[in-house]
C-alpha cells in the first residue's frame, strides 16, 4: 500500500505550473495500467481464500458490518510484496514491488457497538519502465534510453462502525475518503555529448469521498452472509493547487457467504461488483475503464497443531477483471492462492501467510504472472 | 481432528521459511521493465526542432581584432618568419616616458643632484621560456639580431600605425645573441650620448625591438602586465656623485588620458590580414574572436520547454594563408561563454570577459580540431551553454559566445566562417534546436 495521509488542501498548496496535458497511459505491464491495480481491499486470510470470506472477515475493509468480528480490540497491519513476470517480444522482465495494502484496526464499544478504521490501498499505481529508442532530430538521428517511474497510490482511509442490531444481524456503516498521490519522473539520456539529459518530474494527488454500508447476518451458527456497497462522491485529481478532472469515485456492490458446517472446514464464496468506469473522467480522454466482477471462493481447513494452536490451512481461487484496459482489452486475472494462519498470545495475535499465483491476460503477445507473498499480522491486546 | 505436534511445528517451520524468503526477497524494490514497451510503454515525450538563422537567431554577428588589446599581453611576442609563404613580423614596443634625471646628493640634507651625463646605458629584456617545450612555433634556431628603433612620435597613444612606420627608419642599437644564449635577461646597449640627451633635456624614450634572424624566429619577452617588465638602465653622473639606476617601462602622455598598460605592447608589423567583408575570423595574428551573441527568442529559452540539443552550425571557408603542411592542426576552435551583463555595450570589452565552458560547469562543449584549410560546415554543440543562461536568467550575463582560435596572437592560422551576409542561404550561420517542451504528464 502507498499509503499517504496528505489533506488535498496541503497538497494544492504548491505554485501551479501551467502545463500542456499529455497521456501516460501504458507502463510496460498489464495489471498496473490506468490508474494502477487494485489490490483488492482484503485481509492476507481472506486472499487465501480467493476472497471469499471477505464479507464476512473483520479485518478486510469491504463490509462495515464485518468490523463486528473483531469482538475485541485489536490492529492489524498487512505487507504484500509482488514478484511480477512480464513476457513480451521474447523478453521478459521480472520486476518486486513491495506494498503495504492494508492497515486496520477497532476497538468495541459497549456489547453491540465496534468502531473500526482501515486504511487500504484502492489503487496502486507503482512501475517504471526503461526502453531505447531514437530521437530525429533536423539533420540527424541520435538513440536515447528513457526511463518513466511512477509510485504512489489512491487509498481509501474508512472510518466506519458496526452495530449489532439482533443477535444475529449486523450493521454497518463507514465513510470512505480517497487520498494519495502519484509521484511520476521521466528521464531521457543519450550517450550523445550533444544531446543533454532531459528530466522531468509530476507530482498528481488525490482527493475524494464515498460512503459503504452492509450487513452480515447470521441466521445459524454454521453460516454467515455478508452484503455490503458503496456509493462513490466526488473524486478529484490535482497538480499542485490546480484541478485537473473530476470524477466519481467507483461504487461496488457485494455478496459473500461462509459455511462453517463441516467439522474443521471453513467455506467462503464471494461475488462482487465494482462500478470503475465512474472514474473515466478522471484521466485522459480516451482512458477505457472498465466495471468489472470479482468471484472467488476457498476453503480453510484446520491443520496440526503447534504452539499451541492448530495453524488454519488455506486455499482458495480467484477470477476478477482489472478496471483499466489495454488497447481496448479487457485484462482478466485468475489466481490460485494458498496459505495458512496460527494463533499466538492465546488467541489474542494471529500470523497469516498467503501465497498468491496471479495470471494475468488481455493483450495478445504479452503474458502476465505474479506470485504475491500476503503478510498479516494482527494483533489483540 | 487428532493430530500430532510434530507434524505441526515441521509445517509451522516450512511455512515460516518460505515467508521469511518471499519477505527477504522483497526486501529490495525492482520496479524497471521494458520488455512489454512500446505496446505497454507511455510515449509522452515530444522532441521538437527549431532551426533559426539571420535575425531570429542572432542579435550580433562581429570580429574582435586585436585580442588581446593592445598593451595587455601577458608576454610580448618578437617574432620574424616565414609560414606558407606568407611573412609574419611583429616587435614590441617599450616606452620609458618617465627617466630617473637626478641623484641624490651624499649629503642627505643638499637637494639632489641632476644627472650631467651617462655611461653605460642599456635596454634590459628578459626571454620567457616558452611553457610548452613542444612547441615548434616558438623557435630560436639560430643566430637572433636584436634591433633596437626610436619609435617615439608626437601622436596618440592609440595610433600604432605611426608609431609602425619608425620601424622603416635605421635602428638606433643592435645586439647579436647566439642561439643558445636567447634566454634570460639580455641587456641591449644602447647609445649613451643619445640617451644622456634624452635625460639631461626632460624627454621620453620610447623603444621598438625586433628580431633578424638567419633562420625563422620567434621568441616571447616579459611585458609589465606579466610581471617582468623590460628596463633601462645606465650609470648616471652628477657634478659631485654616481649612481647605476634603472628604470621599468612606464607611460604618461601629457594631455591624454592615463593608460599605464600602454607602457608596453606587441606591435604586428606584417601578419593575419583583415577578412573580407561578411567574413568571420578567429585567429591570427593580430588575434582576432567572432562575437556572437543570440537573440534565440526569451520563449525558447526562458520557458518551461527543456532545451536538450542546440547546435551552432557555421560554414567553414577554406582559408589556406600561412598553411602548411606541419602546421594543419597546431590550432583549435574554442567556444568562450561571454560573462559581461547586459549593460556592456562595448562588444570590443564584452569579447574579453569570457570563461571557457568547463570554468563554468558546461559540459560537452568541446575544443574542437577544425582544419582550418578544409572547407565544410562544423557544428558546435551549445545546449550546455543554453542550459547556463536558462538558470541564470537573461539579466545576469549576456546571451554570447565567442569563437576564438587557441593560437589568438601567437599563430598566423585562422579561421573564416561565413557570416549571415553569405551569398546563399545554406552558408549562413544557423542555430538548431530541440527540445521537449514541459507536458503536463501524469493522467493516465
Amino acid at each position: 500500500m502507498r499509503l499517504r495521509f496528505i489533506p488535498s488542501a496541503l497538497l494544492a498548496a504548491a505554485a501551479a505550473v501551467s502545463a500542456a496535458a499529455a497521456p501516460a497511459r501504458a507502463q510496460g505491464n498489464v495489471s498496473t495500467q490506468g490508474f494502477g491495480y487494485p489490490p483488492g481491499q482484503i485481509s492476507a486470510a481472506a486472499a487465501a481464500l480467493g476472497g471469499g470470506p471477505a464479507e464476512t472477515d473483520g479485518q478486510s475493509a469491504l463490509n462495515p458490518a464485518s468490523i463486528a468480528a473483531w469482538i475485541r480490540p485489536g490492529v492489524y497491519f498487512e505487507y504484500a510484496p509482488e514478484f511480477r513476470s512480464v513476457t513480451a517480444n521474447g523478453q521478459t522482465d521480472h520486476t518486486t514491488t513491495s506494498r503495504f495494502p492494508l492497515v486496520a484496526g477497532a476497538i468495541t464499544i459497549g456489547s453491540r457497538l465496534t468502531a473500526g478504521v482501515s486504511v487500504s490501498t484502492l489503487l496502486d499505481r507503482t512501475w517504471e519502465t526503461t526502453r531505447s529508442g531514437f530521437d530525429h532530430f533536423a539533420s540527424d538521428s541520435v538513440q536515447f534510453t528513457e526511463n518513466f517511474k511512477v509510485s504512489g497510490a489512491i487509498d481509501d482511509v474508512k472510518p466506519g462502525f458496526s452495530v449489532a442490531v439482533l443477535r444475529s444481524l449486523w450493521i454497518g456503516m463507514a465513510a470512505d475518503v480517497y487520498s494519495g498521490d502519484n509521484n511520476l519522473t521521466i528521464k531521457r539520456t543519450s550517450q550523445d555529448t550533444t544531446v543533454q539529459t532531459f528530466s522531468q518530474t509530476s507530482r498528481l494527488s488525490y482527493s475524494g469521498i464515498g460512503a459503504s454500508g452492509g450487513i452480515m447476518w447470521q441466521p445459524g451458527s454454521f453460516l454467515a452472509i455478508g452484503v455490503s456497497g458503496r456509493l462513490g462522491g466526488r473524486l478529484t485529481a490535482f497538480r499542485n493547487d490546480t484541478v485537473l478532472t473530476r470524477a466519481t469515485a467507483p461504487k461496488r456492490a457485494g455478496a459473500g457467504v461462509t459455511f462453517t458446517g463441516l467439522p474443521g472446514v471453513v467455506l467462503a464464496f464471494r461475488t462482487d461488483w465494482e462500478g470503475w468506469s465512474s472514474m473515466n473522467g478522471l484521466g485522459q480522454p480516451g482512458l477505457a475503464v472498465t466495471n468489472t466482477w470479482d468471484y472467488g471462493g476457498g476453503a480453510e481447513f484446520r491443520g496440526p497443531v503447534a504452539l499451541g494452536e492448530p495453524v488454519a490451512l488455506r486455499i482458495g481461487y480467484r477470477r476478477r477483471g482489472l478496471p483499466f484496459l489495454v488497447d481496448s482489452s479487457k485484462v482478466t486475472e485468475t489466481s490460485y492462492s494458498a496459505g495458512f494462519g496460527f494463533l499466538l498470545s492465546q488467541g489474542r495475535s494471529r500470523l497469516d501467510f498467503t501465497l498468491v499465483r496471479a495470471s494475468r491476460s488481455g493483450l495478445p503477445g504479452v503474458t502476465e504472472h505474479a506470485w504475491t507473498a500476503e503478510f498479516g499480522v494482527m494483533v489483540r491486546p | 481432528m487428532l493430530v500430532s505436534r510434530k507434524p505441526g511445528r515441521a509445517l509451522l517451520l516450512l511455512g515460516a521459511l518460505v515467508a521469511v524468503a518471499a519477505a527477504m526477497s522483497a526486501c529490495q524494490e525492482n520496479l524497471a521493465g521494458g520488455a512489454a514497451c512500446p505496446s505497454l510503454c507511455p510515449d509522452t515525450l515530444t522532441v521538437k526542432d527549431v532551426v533559426l538563422s539571420g535575425a531570429d537567431a542572432f542579435d550580433t554577428m562581429v570580429n574582435v581584432v586585436g585580442v588581446p588589446p593592445l598593451g595587455t599581453e601577458q608576454r610580448l611576442l618578437i617574432a620574424n618568419y616565414v609560414q606558407g609563404g606568407s611573412p609574419v613580423q611583429t616587435a614590441a614596443v617599450l616606452r620609458f616616458d618617465s627617466l630617473i634625471r637626478i641623484l641624490p646628493d651624499t649629503d642627505t640634507l643638499a637637494a639632489p643632484k641632476p644627472i650631467m651625463r651617462v655611461d653605460s646605458a642599456g635596454l634590459r629584456i628578459t626571454v620567457i621560456a616558452p611553457t610548452d617545450t613542444t612547441r615548434d612555433t616558438i623557435l630560436v634556431p639560430d643566430t637572433v639580431t636584436f634591433l633596437v628603433y626610436d619609435v617615439d612620435v608626437n601622436a596618440p597613444d592609440l595610433d600604432t600605425a605611426s608609431v609602425h612606420a619608425q620601424f622603416n627608419n635605421s635602428p638606433i642599437a643592435s645586439r647579436v645573441v647566439p642561439r643558445d644564449s636567447v634566454k634570460g635577461a639580455i641587456t641591449i646597449p644602447l647609445d649613451t650620448a643619445w640617451v644622456g640627451e634624452h635625460v639631461r633635456d626632460g624627454k621620453r624614450i620610447r623603444l621598438g625591438v625586433r628580431i633578424q634572424s638567419p633562420r625563422s624566429a620567434q621568441l616571447n619577452i616579459g611585458s609589465a602586465d606579466g610581471g617582468v617588465p623590460a628596463t633601462l638602465e645606465y650609470f648616471g653622473f652628477s657634478d659631485t656623485s654616481k649612481a647605476f639606476v634603472t628604470r621599468n617601462v612606464n607611460t604618461h602622455t601629457p594631455g591624454a588620458p592615463q593608460l599605464t598598460s600602454l607602457a608596453d605592447y606587441d606591435l604586428v608589423l606584417q601578419g593575419t590580414p583583415p577578412p573580407d567583408p561578411g567574413i568571420l575570423a578567429a585567429g591570427g595574428i593580430p588575434g582576432s574572436r567572432v562575437f556572437l551573441r543570440f537573440g534565440v527568442a526569451s520563449a525558447l529559452i526562458d520557458s518551461s520547454a527543456t532545451i536538450v540539443r542546440a547546435n551552432l552550425i557555421l560554414h567553414q571557408l577554406a582559408n589556406v594563408q600561412f598553411g602548411t603542411a606541419d602546421t594543419a592542426d597546431t590550432v583549435l576552435l574554442q567556444v568562450g561563454v561571454v560573462q559581461a551583463s547586459p549593460r556592456v555595450t562595448n562588444i570590443a570589452a564584452a569579447a574579453l570577459l569570457v570563461d571557457p565552458p568547463g570554468s563554468l560547469g558546461i559540459t560537452g562543449v568541446p575544443t574542437v580540431n577544425f582544419r582550418p584549410d578544409v572547407a565544410r560546415p562544423d557544428t558546435i554543440p551549445l545546449v550546455g551553454v543554453f542550459s547556463l543562461w536558462r538558470r541564470l536568467g537573461p539579466l545576469v550575463a549576456q546571451r554570447a559566445i565567442v569563437l576564438e582560435s587557441t593560437g589568438e596572437g601567437i599563430e598566423p592560422r585562422r579561421y573564416l566562417f561565413y557570416s549571415s551576409s553569405a551569398p546563399a542561404d545554406s552558408l549562413k550561420p544557423r542555430i538548431e534546436i530541440s527540445y521537449i517542451p514541459r507536458s503536463g504528464f501524469g493522467l493516465p
